[in-house]
């Protein structure tokens, strides 16, 4: 199976190209660029190296979310249109779970978490004993409520992601010798894993797959306090 | 390229709030056109969101390119370009197009053509007649209002815009201060047949020796107009206030794209743009018009005045032809322009 | 600071006394009722910041970007927001950058905009459409110095 797993969910951009298990080519920066400038090269590029043509392609592999809500787009949209157009299989894989597989100690809570500004974050609860276990969902969260709430179990836990750093004072402010952290590398999210996870997960609609924005925007939480959700017409109709 | 081959172009707009994709034959035959518009959702907020667009737009995206295939009953293999609105636009809302029309011209390995979402409005008028150059356009959108000299094919100079605020712009500030619902356009110039002129708001800038717009004074008088009289406790006749206010713009907009086909040797007036459809703008020009017979008036038809992506396969033809081509790099960008006449 | 203007134009002139003092980085909050004069003020600013371009009402886009004076200018009007608040937008990339950003209707954003400004509110006269009053607050001792600087320019 030739697999091209994407993930542009935060600033780091990972493409990777897979027979099966095995990696043909990857790509990976972590520079503030518009991925919309990079990404497209950059799966020209890895599929090149990998010798792989698009026609090739059996499946695309896409981080899913959570994450910011343009890099995902952008990567949703391309791995999206890309399926469509190849008529290949799709399959979306939670971008929280792609950092926490990076972690393979089986002692440990691993925490994979995003910035989501204003000491919020988006977050989750893995453990990796064997196969890589969701223990608590992906969730956008006030950092404070989270971390007290991770507190009470007691356990050993390490934190990963490229914006840990700048939550590191608060989270030891909180758990203190409950929180561990990574090698740095291990920070930054590899499409290769992305691919690895991806390949046994079930392939989705491809019409009707979006990102895992994790947070509704915030003109339509605010319309929500007023209105019911129901007893609407469609919002988007085809003319 | 023999005589007989037909080029089909697969169009993406995405820039605002309707999502589109259109197949489109030879730059002038449209197969396909489908648009997903979002009015519905964005009426609840008085406007188009941004982020409740862009998602909207990822929602559509491939369902939209699917009919347009199908309707055009076409393969990738009949297709000879991708083309794709790149901005002006929501940042949000155009990357989904942008991203999506790079991943089908990449996956089958297909020119991909960046077209202006300015020039697309321009060449909805190709589906009413040929273009032929020089030409000149009036645009009015609810985000632009400008005057384009084109010298030739794929060639667009501003030669005077909007100082300040558009003209769909002051229709839906207006309307909200009507209390209608967003947007509003089309209501004022509903009410405005029913009523007189009898507040004679300012025409800004209408004897200047330019070809410049302003609708912000206007925009103004008529809020202090309605202000004022609200202290005094009196209720204005709302059609009087439309028909006021539709007469102030369509007369500036009128007198100032008059001057300019006078003054630049034309062959054709361009009525373009989402306001474009106002009846009472097209029926003045039409009644300008008539009496310069130089000068050949087309009027985009009114159901492609809108956003749609069969205008920028009729834009993206013309580029195509001139060997425009975007790289995989290709980005949106929200501010552009064309360049202003030196 | 309360500053009285009879027209348009000397609205024009302080704001681009204005656009002259500021730093990068600076944040200006730019609020009045629909048809006070807010994009008037941007205008006369980015004249002061050494821009040639015509400055354009942002209503449409929400932001309008010109990177060609002294300082970068990104004019935002949040007024379709109303209500809905501005959290999706990404500002805070223009109000962490080395420009100056302008913001019009701000009320509607509140919550994402920084501790330090200078709010600048422009008063409409009840009874002479072109009179002004020209209110400046400054939060942050950075626009404090400016307000002084202006005092000073203005004479």
């Amino acid at each position: 199976m030739k697999i091209l797993a994407i993930d542009t969910s935060n600033i780091p951009l990972s493409v990777a190209v897979l027979e099966d298990k095995t990696l043909l080519a990857t790509m990976t920066t972590n520079i503030k660029k518009n991925h919309s400038i990079t990404l497209m090269p950059a799966i020209a590029d890895v599929m090149k190296l990998a010798g792989v043509k698009p026609a090739e392609l059996d499946r695309i592999i896409v981080a899913q979310g959570p994450g910011s809500f343009t890099g995902l787009r952008i990567g949703v949209a391309t791995a999206k249109t890309l399926a469509f157009a190849l008529d290949c299989e799709l399959v979306g894989v939670s971008s929280l779970e792609l950092l926490a597989a990076g972690i393979s100690d089986d002692k440990t809570d691993i925490v994979p978490l995003f910035d989501a500004r204003r000491n919020h974050v988006f977050s989750g609860l893995y453990r990796n004993s064997n196969e890589l276990i969701n223990e608590l969902p992906d969730q956008h969260r006030d950092l404070v409520a989270w971390l007290t709430e991770l507190k009470e179990r007691n356990q050993s836990q390490i934190f990963v992601g490229t914006d840990v750093d700048l939550f590191k004072p608060q989270i030891i402010d909180i758990l203190g010798e409950q929180a561990y952290f990574p090698a740095p590398f291990l920070n930054v999210p590899q499409a290769f894993i992305l691919g690895l996870i991806g390949k046994d997960k079930e392939p989705v609609e491809q019409e009707t797959f979006i990102p895992n924005y994790l947070r509704l925007t915030q003109a339509e939480s605010q319309w929500l306090e007023t209105h019911s959700d129901k007893d609407h017409n469609t919002y988007v109709e085809k003319i | 390229m023999s005589a007989e081959k037909k080029n089909l172009i697969l169009a993406f707009e995405s820039s605002c709030d309707e999502t589109s994709v259109a197949v489109v034959e030879d730059g002038h035959i449209i197969l396909s056109n489908i648009v997903a518009t979002q009015v519905n959702s964005h009426k609840r907020f008085g406007g188009v969101v941004p982020e409740v667009a862009s998602r909207h737009h990822i929602e559509q995206i491939t369902s939209c390119v699917q009919d347009a295939m199908t309707e055009a009953n076409v393969s990738y293999d009949d297709l000879d370009a991708v083309a794709v609105t790149y901005g002006p636009g929501l940042v949000g809302a155009l990357l989904v197009g942008v991203s999506a029309a790079k991943a089908i011209a990449f996956a089958h390995e297909l020119p991909l053509i960046p077209v202006n979402h300015m020039a697309g409005h321009i060449f909805a008028a190709r589906y009413e007649s040929e273009i032929s150059y020089p030409s000149m356009a009036l645009l009015v959108s609810g985000g632009h209002t400008e005057l384009v000299y084109m010298p030739e094919e794929g060639q667009f100079e501003i030669i005077g815009e909007t100082r300040d605020d558009a003209a769909g712009e002051a229709y839906d500030k207006v309307g909200r201060v009507l209390g209608m619902t967003y947007p509003s356009g089309k209501e004022i110039d509903e009410l405005a047949h029913t009523g007189k002129d009898t507040f004679n708001f300012p025409r800004a800038m209408i004897k200047d020796d330019n070809y410049d717009f302003s609708f912000s004074g206007l925009k103004s008088a008529f809020i202090n107009t309605v202000h004022h009289a609200d202290q005094l406790g009196e209720t204005l006749d709302r059609a009087d206030l439309a028909t006021s206010f539709q007469q102030s713009v369509v007369d500036v907009l009128a007198e100032k794209t008059l001057r300019a086909c006078h003054e630049y040797d034309i062959k054709q007036l361009i009525l373009a743009g989402g306001v474009a459809a106002n009846k009472g703008l097209r029926a003045r020009l039409e009644a300008d018009m008539e009496k310069m017979d130089t000068v050949e008036f087309i009027k985009a038809p009114i159901k492609l005045c809108g956003d749609n992506a069969a205008m920028i396969g009729a834009a993206g033809y013309v580029e195509f032809l001139k060997g425009q081509r975007a790289g995989l790099d290709l980005n949106a960008d929200p501010s552009l322009e064309f360049d202003w006449i030196a | 600071m309360n500053i009285e203007v009879n027209s348009v134009e000397e609205t024009q002139k302080i704001a681009e006394k204005l656009g002259q003092l500021v730093e990068p980085n600076m944040i200006l909050l730019l609020d009045g009722d629909l048809g006070a004069g807010k994009t008037t003020f941007a205008k006369g600013l980015a004249v002061g910041l050494g821009i040639t371009r015509n400055v354009k009402s942002p209503t449409f886009p929400i932001v309008r970007e010109y990177r060609e004076g002294r300082l970068s200018l990104f004019h935002m009007d949040v007024y379709r927001l109303e209500g809905m608040g501005g959290a999706d937008l990404g500002l805070d990339e223009y109000f962490n950058s080395d420009g100056v950003s302008v913001v019009e209707w701000s009320e509607f954003i509140q919550d994402e905009l920084p501790d330090d400004s200078l709010r600048i509110t422009l008063l409409k006269d009840e009874d002479d459409d072109n009179r002004r009053v020209i209110k400046l607050d400054s939060y942050g001792s950075q626009y404090t110095r400016i307000l002084e600087q202006l005092v000073k320019k203005n004479g």
